[in-house]
């Protein structure tokens, strides 16, 4: 038997995606193509379709028309049932950090794991280690979201999409309600994640610098990519 | 172990669901209770009284009138045919003899007075039947009485036993109504309140879409919501039925030796917590997973 190795197809394909909401179309014939390990930024003015690639990505929306691939399966393929499993797979932090106000930074952090299906244990030991590596070590776990600084939410919430180790992380407009130093801050440790093998793509609106390596998308109304 | 540990997390929410909404929590333990009680009390205080109604012979006779000039060998034959006969308690004889003094005493003729060679009377066989029993097969039984050999008349005045029968119909589909209809209402309400709660907590449940968590896994603090409650309120049941008994005078334990007398199985209270349980379990994911439907992720 004859087993060759190729390269790895790429993480993310858009083919001549068209997404409309009734008669408008947010995008028109939109094309790109992500390799792993890329640090992807996503910019545009408000309404330009960001955020609708990302939920595009996660299938959370189907797309009007056109492909969407993501680690090498056709979105279109994939059955209702085995959606969990993909949104596993990626990372996602929304634009509006929602973070369970009842729940400790820890229990936060470790929900996706408990819902993955691992053990308690499991859960909160990886909730630690992602916590260490999103710079959370002062923080004390236990504290309950409400005592946290924005960026602190926001790490918090990058953690919780890190917490079950994906490929791919997607992140909505990190940067809005951050000031400059900790906009910076936080696109470094985008940029660590990147260098530990995630592709991260960030959608924002204005950019602050970014790492050399970072591609940028820009989108304009009904935006073809 | 994950299986463990997924349940367990369940069982944490629903437990803070219900510490966020106590109140809630406490009003559908009540209303579930009470709608089980309805039939669990009504069921114990009939099989309470079953041996007081056996005691007092209270079933619905016929009178089986004997041809005047038959063998005592062959009444004996008639009685011992007639004790066969589906349904049928006990039989009893009345002789023409003992009737005719009776009724020479009631009508105030003198001892000897009345030749007992002329007595009209026959005798008389009285057939009292179980008090469950259809008025409609009594009246078939002193048809197919009346054409045996020796029966002279069958006499069944079962009127009061008919309207009897036809008040506890009644009552027994009163009581079968108002428990489906609380019932229809507790499933209705437990759906609902899950629907509310996931309402109330929407951010939790697209959270938990978003990281990829299985629709079952969304689901299962409400199921287990939905079980406590209806758990909870079967065992509110049971110590009602239990009061109640009580209150009409049975001793302590009544209940269990009122359900054994009937031949139910010492565990039926227990089967009972447990079932209302997995009917709430299945209730409450029911509107779990009708609300989750209207739910998109972020």
């Amino acid at each position: 038997m004859n087993t060759a190795i190729g390269p790895l197809p790429p993480l993310i394909v858009f083919d001549r995606v068209t997404k409309r909401y009734g008669d408008k179309a947010v995008l028109e014939q939109l094309s790109f193509v992500i390799a792993r390990n890329d640090f992807v930024a996503l910019t545009g003015p408000a309404g330009t379709g960001k955020t609708t690639v990302i939920r595009l990505i996660a299938a959370l929306e189907r797309p009007t028309s056109g492909t969407i691939i993501v680690a090498g399966e056709p979105l279109a393929e994939i059955r209702r049932r085995a959606l969990p499993h993909l949104r596993r797979s990626i990372g996602i932090v929304p634009q509006e950090v929602t973070l369970l106000e009842d729940r400790s930074v820890l229990e936060n952090v470790a929900l996706p794991v408990i819902a993955a299906g691992l053990s308690r244990g499991e859960a909160r030991s990886r909730a630690a280690t992602v916590l260490h590596r999103v710079g959370l070590d002062d923080v004390d776990p236990g504290t309950l979201p409400a005592r946290l600084s924005g960026s602190v939410r926001q790490r918090v919430a990058i953690a919780r999409a890190l917490v079950n180790r994906p490929a791919l992380l997607l992140v909505d407009e990190p940067l809005a309600h951050l000031g400059d130093a900790s906009a910076e801050s936080v696109i470094k440790l985008l940029e660590q994640f990147v260098g530990a093998g995630v592709t991260v793509m960030l959608a924002a609106q204005s950019l602050p610098t970014l790492p050399a390596r970072a591609r940028i998308i820009g989108l304009a109304e009904g935006a073809t990519g | 172990m994950s299986a463990v540990s997924e349940r367990l997390y369940a069982l944490r929410q629903a437990l803070r669901v219900i510490a966020q909404q106590p109140g809630r929590f406490y009003l559908s333990v009540i209303i579930a209770g009470a709608a089980l009680a309805l039939p669990l009390v009504v069921v114990a205080l009939t099989l309470a009284a079953l041996p007081t109604w056996k005691a007092a012979k209270l079933g619905p006779e016929i009178s089986v009138f004997v041809k005047i000039g038959t063998a005592p060998r062959e009444v004996e034959a008639l009685r011992a045919r007639l004790t066969t006969v589906s349904d049928v308690s006990d039989v009893r004889l009345i002789p023409r003899d003992q009737a005719f003094a009776e009724l020479s005493k009631r009508s105030g003729l003198a001892a000897g007075a009345a030749d007992s060679r002329s007595n009209p009377l026959p005798d008389t066989l009285v057939a009292r039947f179980a008090f469950t029993v259809d008025p409609a097969a009594i009246e078939r039984t002193a048809v197919e009485v009346r054409q045996w050999s020796g029966v002279d008349a069958v006499q069944s005045e079962i009127g009061w036993f008919r309207r009897l029968s036809a008040l506890r119909q009644a009552g027994l589909a009163v009581v079968v109504g108002l428990t489906s209809l609380v019932a229809l209402l507790i499933v209705t309400a437990l759906i609902g309140a899950a629907q509310m709660t996931i309402q109330l907590r929407p951010d939790e449940t697209r959270l938990l879409q978003l990281v990829g968590a299985r629709p079952r896994f969304v689901r299962r603090p409400y199921a287990y919501v939905g079980a406590l409650t209806l758990g909870t309120g079967a065992g509110l049941a049971i110590g009602m039925a239990w009061i109640t008994l009580a209150l009409i005078g049975r001793r302590e334990g009544a209940l269990a030796s009122v359900l054994s007398s009937a031949g139910v199985p010492p565990w039926f209270p227990l089967a009972l917590v447990l079932a209302a349980s997995l009917l709430g379990g299945a209730v409450g994911a029911i509107g779990a997973w009708a609300q989750m439907k209207r739910f998109q992720p972020w």
